[in-house]
């Protein structure tokens, strides 16, 4: 008989990390265009991964001496490798007792509702590298009345919290007891009848200290504004994030962060290209593809992925979680950060 | 707690063939833009995993029946499937014991900026050359680890003619990745006995004289020459017909290997040579079966080095493999 102890196992046999297991119940309230009822009407549950990122592969970013490893294993790797070789070990063994399992990979900007502001078929989004010049879904309809536009992306941060798995900090990244900021998700969906473990109830994760803030290159994330949801009778609450901004300088981080371009490109900021790095224009989608169209040349991506150069957030959150004590005290023999963070004096 | 035999068992269980650990003090006197130490400061021991090419496939290869699956499962799906997996579940188990583990995956498609040269596997590198360091005394990004510097500090295998790494398992036929670590583990010895022994097959085999022997026996690899024959520049290519090049009047002095392309003339003639479709993530395929390689190998395993051995011979190379 399938239980939820049994899949969890397999879960961690296979490869996962955490496995928390959720009500789709919970998803009521949320917008149909992000509801995974619609996927799979029938479904009771979600099964929720997560994969460690190793803070291994921030080091070099925190060294300032080394970029590539991070995007290519950390997204690259764990999104497009790791978890769907998980998802399909872990489906195999649903659908073995006759229940259906519907995968769920991190699909990035390929749902009918943008990533960035919500808006219909603007579904580019900062991890994935895309054609600049074209939407990725431009036009997309529901094919019948009871049925919403395809593709349906789900938040997988929301997914997650309904999973057990942690909680929504400041900054939006998610974080776990076990991995703090660290790691990232897959799920599937099934119509297996399983005990769901709750909602998060252990000690608040994110203090909500502001490093995040504090350290994010483009001032994306707001340290009095916020949005907040309610989920399961809990009221959750994040920063507001100007997504676009952070598309921006989520790969290219501006004249003090990125040691690949050359001070005199931003000196010269051609045809205004730069506007938006330079702190003189308002993000928006128009304004982002001109930094990315500008500042190609000068790191390759790989895998498809925009090769991020930030990890402001990621590691400002992880240094004040060891630091200050939390979830990630004591998991380290020494900490990630242990000078001053470096930035470029130009 | 985590020592150098509980990473070698969890090694060979995720999927590695071959494992070894190097001292990080043998990075002494290394340039700065290749030493893990200015990735992880604090950095004890480097671990080298190896990945075996399976042999069927290079047999596939060598019987001029079958090029796609070197390139799809011999190149491709080790270095960004099979090696990224078993990189993030070997990370995992390192950090779990509280150390930090910097996983260095290849890096196909990007050079340092003191690295001229090229990945003949891939359609294009970028050498980062307008990289800036962030602080004194730190080079500038990306610092690469050098995949056979590290092998051999590893224990692993020696060098081979070209630069490549042989193993005793495999000769020159497997794929390498590693993880920095300040887990305090204990280290392998250097291999000491070559199992080159200068035989220079390899540079008689490469169809494109990318290998080539002075007369002070000093050997030189020239990946941009090579970029151009593993792309299939030469007669022996089973895909070239005779459209190929026609009306440039060096062809001949192509298609025969005796053409010295530099850089820019190797870049430009790339569009000319896509013979077969590219793999995912833009590996190209390789036509020039690897003969550099075979012919190593073969001689290895003739000679009793490798010590994997098969029921069926490596057979020679069979004659007229030459399609013009």
């Amino acid at each position: 008989m399938l239980t939820s102890e049994r899949i969890k196992k397999a879960a961690i046999d296979a490869g996962a990390d955490i496995c928390g297991i959720g009500d789709l119940g919970l998803f009521d309230g949320a917008p149909a265009d992000m509801d995974p009822r619609y996927i799979f009407p029938e479904a009771k549950y979600i099964i929720g991964l997560a994969f460690r990122i190793p803070r291994g592969v921030q080091r070099g970013i925190e060294e300032g001496t080394q970029f590539y490893q991070y995007p290519s294993m950390a997204y690259g790797g764990i999104n497009e490798v790791f978890g769907p070789a998980v998802l399909y070990k872990l489906g195999q063994m649903i659908e073995d007792e006759g229940w259906e399992a519907v995968t769920y990979r991190n699909t990035g900007a390929r749902g009918s509702v943008s990533d960035m502001d919500g808006s219909r078929g603007s579904t580019i989004s900062p991890e994935e590298e895309i054609e600049l010049k074209n939407r990725s879904v431009s036009f997309t309809r529901a094919v019948s009345g009871d049925r919403r536009a395809p593709d349906l992306q789900f938040s997988f941060r929301i997914a997650a919290y309904i999973c057990g798995l942690g909680e929504i900090g400041w900054s939006k990244m998610f974080l776990t007891p076990q991995f703090g900021p660290m790691q990232r998700f897959a799920f599937i969906l099934t119509d297996a009848p399983l005990e769901p473990d709750g909602i998060y109830d252990g000690p608040q994760l994110c203090r909500k200290c502001m490093a995040c803030v504090r350290e994010c290159p483009g001032s994306c994330i707001s340290a009095k504004e916020s949005v907040s949801i309610t989920i399961g009778g809990k009221k959750i609450e994040w920063g507001a994030l100007d997504e676009w901004k952070c598309f921006a300088f989520y790969t290219h981080t501006g004249r003090h962060q990125n040691p690949f371009v050359p001070a005199e490109v931003f000196d010269e900021n051609k045809d205004n290209n730069l506007d938006l790095l330079l702190g003189k224009a308002k993000a928006n989608e128009y304004e982002v593809i001109k930094v990315y169209k500008a500042l190609d040349e000068y790191f390759p991506s790989w895998l498809g992925y925009n090769m991020v150069k930030c990890g402001g957030c990621l590691q400002a959150c992880i240094n004040q979680l060891e630091k200050e004590g939390g979830c990630l005290d004591g998991r380290f023999q020494k900490p990630l950060r242990r000078t001053k963070r470096w930035t470029l004096d130009r | 707690m985590i020592d150098s035999k509980t990473i070698k068992q969890k090694a060979i269980e995720y999927g590695a063939d071959i494992v070894g650990i190097g001292d990080i003090k043998r990075y002494e006197g290394v340039s700065p833009l290749h030493d893990p130490r200015y990735i992880l400061p604090d950095a004890e021991c480097v671990i080298g995993f190896g990945f075996r090419i399976p042999r069927g496939i290079i047999r596939a290869m060598e019987n001029k029946t079958q090029s796609y699956t070197y390139t799809s499962l011999g190149v491709k799906s080790i270095s960004e499937e099979l090696s990224e997996t078993f990189l993030l579940r070997m990370a995992g188990f390192i950090e779990d014991d509280g150390y930090e583990a910097c996983i260095q995956r290849s890096t196909p498609n990007i050079r340092t900026r003191d690295d001229f040269g090229t990945n003949p596997e891939v359609k294009a590198t970028r050498q980062l050359v307008y990289s800036e360091s962030v602080g004194p005394g730190k080079p500038e990004p990306d610092v690469i680890i050098n995949t056979e510097q590290s092998a051999v500090i590893c224990g692993l295998g020696t060098y081979g003619l070209r630069g490549n790494v042989l193993t005793p398992d495999f000769g020159p036929f497997q794929r390498f990745v590693f993880i920095i670590t300040n887990a305090p583990l204990e280290c392998d010895a250097v291999m000491e006995d070559s199992l080159c022994d200068k035989c220079l097959e390899c540079e008689e085999a490469c169809p494109g004289k990318a290998i080539t022997t002075n007369e002070y026996g000093n050997t030189e690899y020239d990946k941009w020459q090579c970029s151009v024959y593993y792309r299939g520049a030469h007669e022996s290519n089973p895909y070239l017909t005779e459209d190929f090049l026609r009306g440039n009047p060096l062809r001949n002095e192509i298609i025969s290997g005796k053409k010295r392309f530099s850089p820019e003339e190797a870049i430009a003639i790339y569009d000319q040579l896509k013979f077969l479709p590219e793999t995912q993530y833009g590996y190209v395929p390789c036509l020039c079966g690897m003969k550099c390689d075979v012919a190593c190998y073969r001689h290895l395993y003739e000679k009793g080095l490798i010590t994997r051995k098969f029921r069926l011979d490596f057979a020679n190379e069979r004659k007229g493999d030459s399609h013009e």
